[in-house]
């Protein structure tokens, strides 16, 4: 996320989660779960996109992504990082 | 431990029935909708051949050798995987389960848990394995996908593609549809449909996309036609889309709606649904998309037992070998949106 220019809004919802053992003997190895803030923009089948994850070329496609019928879905979940956030 | 419960001490009359969750079928494996090869324990060597027949003007004299009689070799290795729980039999003593314990302090098994709680996680132990199959990332794909530049052309990754590999979680193997994004080091050669949001008023313009973009030698092979891959949420949109009154016609040919031997069909291909992400299909001869594993026994193999030997805790565990390979990957469509 250091690289990318924008930043969820607080309308980005939360999911629980499982988070998993950073153990690399054990990458998969589930320690419990937790609320994380992202979305599923392809379905919970293919997993959460947290802010860290985000990246310019991703959140423009996300801005540009209609439900089919014209209206942005996740206009309203990015916001431009401001100085602040950038330090 | 492993039971998390809700117990009621058991006492009056037990409805018989244990309500299991409700899973979607296996059916990448039931109907074997890919090339399922077992017997790979380790180093598969998968071969594809490409040649090149150049027709030259006749000479009696010496002739000079023109062509390629070309292929390319790669070596794969199943990865071993399991899945492990443990739990404690006396924790639901004072459960409904305690009718099919046998009489004894000692004894604390209980068949119809066995049968009911246990036997609807081995199934959905087969299903996350179908669901990985085709929807997992290894850690290194993922950061080479995401160090790619996107762009809209078929040699570039598409933003879609990228946003998909970023949001997974990174596994032990690349499921299909990593592995068609970025193989062997490199972009993926799968041919691009740049996708949108997919609904029922749009499905049919999104299919003719996915169908377009098969090329046409793909199609016009006798031996076996490529399956249409969808998200299960798709099979929803194409009824609907069907029962559309002004229509024409029907687009999308259904037989036996409703029933277990439902089939359907867009422009004669057949359409499948398996555990895609939303916004996904996959155009391919089933034989390009292969599922190794030491044997396929081993996915519904489950092994039950004391976890140790001065203790009453007993252990489930699944052991299997897993590996998505997608061949000829210059014939297959990853629409993706």
């Amino acid at each position: 996320m250091a690289n990318c220019s924008y930043k969820f809004t607080d309308k980005v919802p939360s999911h629980l989660m499982p988070v998993y053992s950073k153990d690399k003997e054990k990458p998969n190895f589930q320690t419990g779960t937790e609320f994380q803030k992202g979305l599923f923009v392809h379905g919970p089948q293919a997993g959460l996109l947290t802010e860290d994850k985000l990246t310019d070329p991703i959140v423009e496609y996300l801005l540009e992504k209609t439900d089919g019928e014209g209206n942005p879905i996740y206009a309203h979940c990015f916001e431009k990082k401001g100085k602040k956030d950038k330090d | 431990m492993a039971i998390s419960a809700t117990i009621v001490d058991i006492r009056g009359e037990v409805f018989p029935e244990v309500y299991e969750e409700l899973l979607f079928t296996t059916k990448t494996l039931d109907k074997k909708l890919v090339n399922l090869d077992d017997g790979f324990k380790a180093n598969a060597i998968f071969t594809e051949s490409t040649t090149v027949a150049t027709m030259q003007a006749y000479t009696s004299g010496v002739p000079t050798s023109s062509g390629t009689l070309g292929f390319t070799d790669v070596i794969l290795t199943p990865v071993k995987v399991m899945f492990y729980q443990e739990y404690d039999p006396n924790s639901i003593r004072s459960s409904r389960f305690n009718t099919t314990m046998k009489k004894g302090a000692w004894n604390i098994e209980s068949s119809e848990f066995l049968q009911t709680v246990v036997n609807s996680y081995n199934k959905k132990v087969a299903y996350t394995a179908e669901a990985k199959f085709w929807n997992n990332i290894s850690s290194a794909t993922q950061t080479a996908i995401a160090g790619l530049t996107p762009g809209a052309g078929q040699g570039s990754v598409g933003a879609a593609e990228q946003t998909y590999a970023a949001a997974l979680t990174a596994g032990q193997f690349d499921g299909v549809v990593s592995y068609m994004i970025y193989n062997q080091g490199a972009l993926g050669t799968r041919i691009k449909v740049a996708g949108t949001t997919v609904t029922a008023s749009n499905i049919k313009t999104e299919m003719d996309k996915i169908y377009a973009a098969i090329p046409a030698i793909v199609l016009n092979q006798d031996s076996s036609k490529p399956i249409i891959y969808v998200p299960y949420s798709w099979m929803q949109f194409i009824n609907q889309y069907n029962n559309v009154a002004t229509n024409y016609k029907d687009v999308f040919v259904v037989t036996g709606l409703g029933t277990k031997t439902e089939t359907v069909t867009f422009n004669g291909l057949r359409i499948e649904t398996v555990p895609l992400p939303e916004n996904c299909a996959i155009a391919a001869k089933p034989e390009y998309i292969n599922w190794l594993t030491d044997s396929f026994d081993d996915v519904n193999m489950i092994k039950t037992g004391p976890a140790y030997l001065n203790a009453d805790t007993q252990f489930i565990k699944h052991v299997f070998t897993i590996y998505a390979h997608v061949a000829k990957q210059s014939y297959n469509v990853l629409y993706l949106g």
